[in-house]
């Protein structure tokens, strides 16, 4: 199975906060990830991958929202998942309006519909975001931290998004989007 | 970028430092001396050698005391930045936690309050890679605290090499120990690293054990040309 990583980190020191965890969780179930910088991001990278896995980035970086090369995620049907940054990047693509809203720590979340990357009603996972998303289709909602909403489906394709970071608490939503959407 | 380098004087924040130093300039450490032994943010043993470690590194250091009581604690750690942002012209810090959401997340907070860059190299990184890396980056450490059975007074002083490695996974495999220290169970202090223009070496100590808890106290020590 091909799986892309992209960073969204404008320092590569970042990555080894961000790229390189979940790039460890894939590792242990013996997927070689392609790792690529979103400034590289083309459409033949989208089309030699079996998926693709958007990870997060530092509380300070915000260039990756003005990258325009994110576009053709809106019209591909490849399984995406958007960690953190990634959340708000897939929110921006669909239309959704993003909020300034800091949330940092350990927060307990509750599912709202079932789906295949989690099972719990209740789970905590680590928070660390400056901006949360006013979600509407054709995405939908998955999960909520109080009132805001964290966890997000798009109405027909495997494209997901989680506002917390799965790495820190929530390693299983890494793997059930690998190896079951 | 001029980045600070939180700094405890132990493995995880010296490794974190040799790595931000590929991509930035680390312009000064950052030192928080607990009032006691009871904090819970901050580490302990030895935190004086710290100057010394700075010495070695060619660096300026920022101490700063602090409180055991956590608001006033990271408060200090506000205060310390904000006066190596004053002093240095830091645009961001670089710290060695690994796992701990508790220190990441008071860490992260005072940085985007005070408008800084947060960089955690070592975060979620495998304990036992950790460990290995210390060793084939030939950092020089050694124990300086132990805090949980089994791990005993024999330990302290010791130097971290491959024997030791292999004692430490047993004891993570046997009792689920932390091996990278972050929950309390290791202390360490570094001697000598790759970033290091001079080595340290311990001239006079004491050890204080009791009831699976010790500290390697370094009493005196010389700063070696390399």
């Amino acid at each position: 199975m091909k799986v892309l990583l992209v960073s969204l980190c404008s320092n590569p020191l970042s990555d080894l906060e961000f790229v390189k965890p979940v790039e460890r969780i894939l590792r242990n179930i013996s997927v070689d990830p392609l790792i690529k910088h979103h400034s590289e991001f083309r459409l033949k990278d989208l089309k030699s991958v079996d998926k693709v896995i958007i990870c997060g980035s530092a509380l300070k970086d915000k260039a990756f929202l003005e990258s325009g090369s994110f576009k053709i995620l809106r019209e591909s049907d490849k399984p995406i998942l958007g960690i953190g940054s990634g959340f708000h990047l897939i929110a921006k693509i669909f239309g959704c309006d993003l909020l300034d809203k800091t949330r940092i720590g350990v927060f307990r979340v509750r599912l709202l519909n079932k789906n295949i990357l989690l099972e719990k009603k209740y789970f905590y996972a680590y928070f660390m975001t400056k901006k949360a998303a006013k979600i509407i289709k054709p995405l939908k909602i998955l999960a909520k931290m109080g009132e805001l909403e964290c966890m997000i489906k798009h109405e027909y394709k495997s494209i997901y998004g989680c506002l917390f970071h799965p790495e820190v608490m929530n390693t299983e939503i890494i793997l059930n989007f690998t190896l079951k959407t | 970028m001029k980045i600070g380098a939180l700094f405890s004087g132990g493995k995880d924040s010296c490794l974190a430092i040799y790595k931000a130093q590929k991509f930035h300039e680390v312009t000064c450490l950052i030192s928080l001396i607990p009032e006691s032994e009871e904090s819970r943010v901050f580490h302990f043993p030895n935190i004086w050698v710290t100057k010394f470690q700075a010495e070695c590194m060619g660096l300026p250091i920022v101490h700063m005391k602090t409180s055991d009581e956590e608001r006033r604690a990271l408060n200090d750690l506000s205060r310390a930045l904000k006066l190596a942002v004053r002093m240095f012209g830091i645009e961001g810090i670089v710290t060695g936690i690994i796992k701990s959401t508790y220190q990441a997340s008071r860490v992260q907070m005072i940085c985007d309050k005070l408008n800084l860059w947060c960089f955690n190299p070592l975060w979620l990184k495998d304990p036992k890679d950790l460990l290995s890396e210390i060793l084939e980056r030939n950092f020089k450490v050694i124990i300086s605290g132990v805090f949980a059975y089994p791990l005993d007074k024999s330990l302290l002083g010791r130097t971290i090499d491959a024997s030791l490695l292999k004692d430490l996974f047993e004891f993570h495999e046997k009792y689920g120990i932390n091996i990278a220290g972050e929950g309390g169970e290791i202390e360490t202090t570094v001697l000598d690293a790759p970033m290091f223009r001079k080595r340290l070496e311990v001239t006079d100590y004491e050890i204080q054990y009791k009831d699976n808890s010790g500290i390697f106290r370094i009493k005196d020590l010389r700063l070696i040309n390399k």
